[in-house]
């Protein structure tokens, strides 16, 4: 059983494999390319449903169509596999030697390149989740004048106030007059009367007990719509995968300080060397 | 070892020429999902998806409805109360047959409506006057109470909510290809039970596209076209991925904004589209003597930098008549029309029915 183990694991640890992997991602991606492309009513829905559920309702219904997805999904997820089984071999060997360094410092220098390869897969993983597990929200309207459920919750939202900011007269001529960034002031209530306001923007969204708003689309979007009435739409959503997603990134970060970390003892040492 | 190289790179081309072979002949029509998709849930029931993504229970009459959807995403079918605002629903509902006994309200004054049958019911009382796109009256809509509306625009979504009225999104984020024109007549028949009709006119646009694609291969030249419009601050213009793009190609015409992908009516820079129309023979323009605009000359007073590009100088400039708009259930004839305007010699004697050309 330990000798089948071991060979499964000398198997997946191996760059050969990863070569063929990696070429087999490439095809399969060019393959889906002109898929992708011939039809558009099929995959676009992508954007907004969970994997899951566009699986169900449309993928296996379009197979003929669908199928190089179901392969791409097959092949990322053995490289992923591979590259785990490289990187924890590979980081299982440093931490053996670790008496070999002469500091803790050089010993983060060298496993630095394998905890980036950890972070790229924690993020693919994260990218992974925020599709499959969780709800996803679209086209939330509110408005001023009426309030909108916040999906699943005791939560009702309304557009509280909408500042909008607009290119100026020293912008190119195309832009003048139109909107830069919103700012759109939310009410949420909860069932009890309580209630609460939060602040989004774009590429600000907020988190609020477990849901994630993001503001998507607003009005008006430039001066000459000011007299139409103000609206925002957001996207919500929820599950883990964001938060997987940071702790990928945060371990991307501590990987690459260490890794620019050893480019300074190198010139160091070449300074001491002349 | 060369000759094994060789064989792997031939291998490895041939699998994915057959691989990829399926997917340069799309199929189209017909539902596939997505935007405007229909799929068949048993006992009458359907599930549809409208423009934006979202679904829509319709329940046969005196049949329950099946958990997971919002009281205002159920709808009893066949719908016999509708609510439109774009001209193309109502072309849609009037090949459906369900115009005359459907419609009961529209978004837009009699006047700018260019259907006699619309203006009619409007004149009457038939057809209920529901307010302007930016200023809907809800009072009355409550009073007509459809029982589905059609629209395009979301933000009347939480308003019809409170009202209980389900909203169906008829446009999509990204201009709608030929095929998803055909999709959206499954989804809109499948609201009146009419899918019969639908399959009916996704035969004939077929054949139709067929015949002038087969009619306008012989020419030896592809008139250069560009369709959109210029603004004082802003270029707008057809992408790609149109269906009017979709049907200058067809009707054998070479379309110069082929690079250009995304929404209905996409904005563009002014160099972009200079660098088209400096080559362009033809230019579609949406501007119309409905907004003042009934030669080249008032274009180009309203935007001298036209008086630059080929068609205002030695080429062509079309825009389409009033009822153009109400009318797109007539793709069939419309294809002809483009390939009559890009194709004279081809269609000789033929006379404009949706478009006219600015002299």
């Amino acid at each position: 059983m330990v000798n089948l183990a071991r060979r499964i694991w000398n198997f997946l640890c191996n760059l050969d494999l990863a070569v063929i992997l990696l070429l087999a991602v490439s095809l399969n991606l060019l393959v889906g390319y002109f898929y992708f492309n011939a039809y558009p009513s099929v995959f676009r829905p992508l954007t907004y449903m969970m994997l899951p559920e566009w699986m169900r309702s449309l993928a296996l219904a379009n197979l003929a169509i669908t199928w190089w997805f179901f392969t791409f999904l097959f092949f990322m997820i053995a490289l992923g596999v591979n590259s785990f089984v490289c990187t924890t071999d590979k980081i299982a060997k440093i931490i053996t030697n670790y008496a070999c360094y002469p500091n803790g410092l050089r010993f983060m220098i060298r496993l630095s390149p394998h905890l980036i390869h950890y972070a790229v897969l924690i993020i693919l993983v994260g990218h992974l989740t925020l599709v499959t597990v969780g709800m996803n929200y679209q086209h939330n309207i509110l408005r001023l004048d009426s309030q909108v459920s916040l999906p699943g919750s005791p939560y009702h939202l309304q557009l509280q106030k909408l500042e909008v900011r607009y290119y100026d007269k020293n912008a190119m001529i195309s832009y003048q007059g139109r909107a830069i960034d919103a700012t759109a002031d939310i009410t949420v209530a909860d069932g009890n009367g309580q209630t609460e306001i939060i602040r989004l923007r774009f590429n600000r969204p907020c988190w609020y007990e477990g849901y994630a708003l993001h503001l998507d689309e607003f009005l008006p979007t430039s001066r000459e719509s000011k007299r139409q009435e103000p609206y925002v739409e957001l996207t919500v959503r929820t599950g883990p995968g964001i938060k997987i997603f940071l702790a990928g990134i945060l371990l991307f970060i501590i990987g690459i300080t260490f890794y620019l970390l050893q480019f300074t003892r190198i010139r160091k040492t070449r300074e001491q060397t002349i | 070892m060369k000759k094994h190289v060789l064989a792997v790179i031939l291998w490895v081309s041939a699998v994915a020429a057959g691989l990829v072979l399926p997917a340069c002949q799309p199929q189209s029509g017909g539902s596939l999902g997505g935007a405007f998709g229909v799929r068949e849930l048993g006992e009458g029931r359907q599930e549809i998806v409208d423009g934006v993504g979202r679904r829509f229970l319709l329940v046969p009459e005196g049949k329950s409805a099946l958990p997971g959807y919002p009281p205002t995403q159920i709808i009893t079918i066949p719908v016999k109360r509708v609510g439109a605002g774009l001209p193309y629903d109502i072309g849609a509902m009037r090949y459906l047959g369900v115009l005359s006994d459907s419609l009961v309200g529209v978004i837009r004054r009699e006047d700018r409506w260019a259907s006699a049958d619309v203006r009619a019911g409007i004149r009457s009382g038939k057809i209920a006057y529901l307010g302007e796109p930016n200023g809907i009256d809800y009072e009355r809509l409550r009073v007509v109470s459809p029982d589905v509306m059609l629209t395009s625009d979301k933000r009347l979504l939480p308003k019809l909510d409170e009202l209980k009225i389900p909203a169906i999104i008829t446009t999509t984020p990204m201009a709608m290809t030929i095929e998803e024109r055909l999709q959206y007549f499954y989804f809109l028949a499948a609201l009146f039970g009419r899918e019969e009709m639908a399959k009916q006119y996704e035969a004939v646009i077929q054949a139709k596209l067929a015949e002038v694609k087969k009619q306008t291969t012989s020419v030896s030249r592809k008139p250069k076209v560009i369709w959109g419009d210029i603004y004082q601050k802003r270029v707008l213009v057809e992408p790609m991925n149109s269906y009017v793009a979709q049907l200058v190609e067809v009707a054998g015409g070479d379309y110069l904004f082929d690079d250009v992908r995304g929404a209905s009516c996409l904005e563009i820079t002014l160099e972009r589209f200079f660098s088209s129309g400096l080559q362009a023979d033809i230019f579609f323009t949406y501007r119309s003597p409905a907004v003042g605009i009934d030669s080249k000359q008032k274009l180009i007073t309203e935007n001298p930098r036209l008086a630059d590009i080929k068609p205002f100088k030695t080429g062509l400039v079309y825009c389409p008549q009033p009822h153009f708009y109400e009318s797109l259930e007539r793709l069939d004839d419309i294809i002809v029309e483009i390939a009559a305007i890009l194709h004279p010699q081809l269609y000789q004697g033929y006379e404009l029915q949706f478009f006219q050309k600015l002299d």
